[in-house]
């Protein structure tokens, strides 16, 4: 049980660490594509030298400056990029592919009071969930579930 | 048949050990039996053929399709003492207990009814659809049976002779029958490495580790018969039944039937379901109740579960996936169904 809270609390957080990732990911993003490196330049101080030599002078030094960290900016980006997906997947798995609470067509009822606490059937735990996805209804693409070591069904294989 | 272990090196030429898995598929009591060790030894092998050959003797003991076998002998005049092999007596007993926990719920009488609609032979659900010209319609010659009357269930035991009086009605011990060999072959091979596996017709065991980690992930199948699964489990020293209607239904008399028989009712019973899980610590117990919740149908089993504490899901004929607050944790993935 203590592993089950633990892994509980680790999806959690995944959850809740998902929007900020994701705000992270987007501002970033917006950031990036809302600068020009050689805008920037041209709004930055001016050494007052003759105009030629000036320009040529600040404009690669600037440059170089700001190509690097450009290019430090979407390391972060293709990083966070990374994070959001992986915290994607984390977060469909935790909520179900039915999507309680996104499916469209879908529906959830909940009379949950108690998540539980183990197999034994020594201590009534009240409350029942039913999720419901009707066959054609629209919903958003499943992540693929885990592959299990074995199957609970019907007697005998079809 | 069994086989392994399935490394890919051979022994002795790596200087760290490689874990072994034990593999082993062979057919009883009507079914394809699977079992597993993860990370075995030398004793593995010995453990799981003293794993099948719990299944050989449950199977010779409690069958109901062998005239011969001593259940059916038992059977044949339930009214009178029997002495039976002690594997049987504890089949019985257990089924008396069940039928008690769950007030009647559980009940082996119904065999008369599973006959009397055409189930009194090996059928081949698994490899077309059954259907049964001529076979009688359910109508079953049960005291009491449909008036509400019905007496229980008040088999009686000597231990000392390992003695049995079933009576006054035969009794079938399938169900129960398989979750006990489970349950017996999984104790079989403990110890024999650093996880097991057992599976039988979609009941199943597992023990210790997985071999991916420190849990095992098993999906419930989707009863409409779709290839995925309708939820990932994560257990750990538990078991998982199923009783569902997916394979074991057939027609007769002009209707569908299937083989879950309500034993209040005398008929198929289930309305509403498709398909009932249950997570327990023993796979006979989990047998029982799947079957149990399952009677209940989709108007009862919500609540009846949820008061039992069990761990259950279902799937009713909507297609829709319930489950108890106590499966909650286990539930690692939901698919839609």
């Amino acid at each position: 049980m203590t592993d089950t809270r633990g892994r509980a609390a680790r999806w959690t957080g995944a959850a809740l660490a998902a929007p900020v990732v994701a705000g992270l990911f987007a501002g970033t993003t917006a950031w990036a594509a809302g600068h020009d490196p050689l805008k920037t330049a041209a709004a930055s101080p001016v050494p007052t030298k003759p105009a030629a030599a000036a320009t040529a002078t600040v404009s690669d030094a600037t440059l170089a400056s700001l190509r690097a960290a450009v290019a430090a900016r979407a390391a972060t980006v293709a990083q966070l990029s990374k994070q959001v997906a992986a915290l994607r997947l984390q977060v469909a798995a935790l909520n179900g592919t039915t999507g309680r609470t996104t499916t469209a067509g879908a529906t959830s009822r909940s009379t949950s009071r108690s998540s539980g606490s183990g197999a034994s059937s020594g201590s009534a735990s009240k409350g029942t969930t039913t999720t419901t996805a009707k066959k054609g209804s629209s919903k958003p693409p499943a992540a693929a579930p885990p592959p299990p070591n074995t199957t609970t069904g019907a007697s005998g294989k079809p | 048949m069994i086989s392994g272990p399935t490394s890919p090196f051979p022994v002795g030429t790596l200087a760290v050990r490689v874990p072994q898995n034990h593999s082993a598929t062979f057919r009883a009591m009507a079914t394809e039996v699977n079992l597993h060790v993860v990370d075995g030894g030398q004793g593995t092998p010995v453990a799981m053929a003293a794993a099948e050959q719990v299944f050989r003797d449950v199977e010779a003991a409690c069958t109901r399709f062998d005239p011969a076998s001593p259940l059916m002998r038992a059977n044949g005049s339930p009214d009178a003492w029997h002495e039976v092999p002690p594997l049987l007596l504890a089949a019985i007993r257990e089924a008396y207990e069940a039928y008690v926990e769950t007030g009647g719920l559980f009940d082996p009488r119904v065999l008369v009814t599973l006959t009397s609609l055409g189930y009194d032979r090996t059928l081949p659900f698994e490899t077309k659809e059954v259907e049964l010209d001529g076979a009688a319609q359910g109508e079953v010659d049960h005291p009491g049976a449909g008036d509400g009357h019905r007496p229980g269930w008040e088999p009686a035991f000597d231990l000392g002779r390992s003695a049995v009086r079933i009576g006054p009605e035969p009794i079938d011990l399938g169900g129960i029958g398989k979750g006990l060999a489970v349950r017996w072959a999984a104790d079989a091979l403990r110890g024999a490495g650093r996880g097991l596996l057992v599976e039988a017709g979609g009941d199943c065991a597992m023990g210790g580790d997985g071999p991916d980690g420190d849990r095992w992930l098993v999906g419930v199948e989707d009863p409409s018969g779709g290839p995925d699964p309708v939820a990932v489990l994560s257990v750990r020293d538990l078991a998982c039944t199923t009783s569902s209607t997916r394979v074991r239904r057939w027609r007769t008399g002009g209707r569908e039937v299937h083989h879950l028989i309500d034993p209040r009712t005398l008929e198929p019973g289930g309305h509403g379901l498709r398909a009932v899980t249950v997570v327990q610590s023993d796979p006979a117990k989990a047998e029982v109740w799947s079957k149990a919740l399952f009677l209940l149908g989709e108007d009862g089993i919500a609540e009846s579960a949820a008061t039992r504490g069990l761990v259950a899901l279902w799937v009713d004929d909507a297609g829709t996936l319930g489950h108890t607050a106590a499966a909650e944790p286990f539930i690692v993935c939901r698919a839609a169904v």
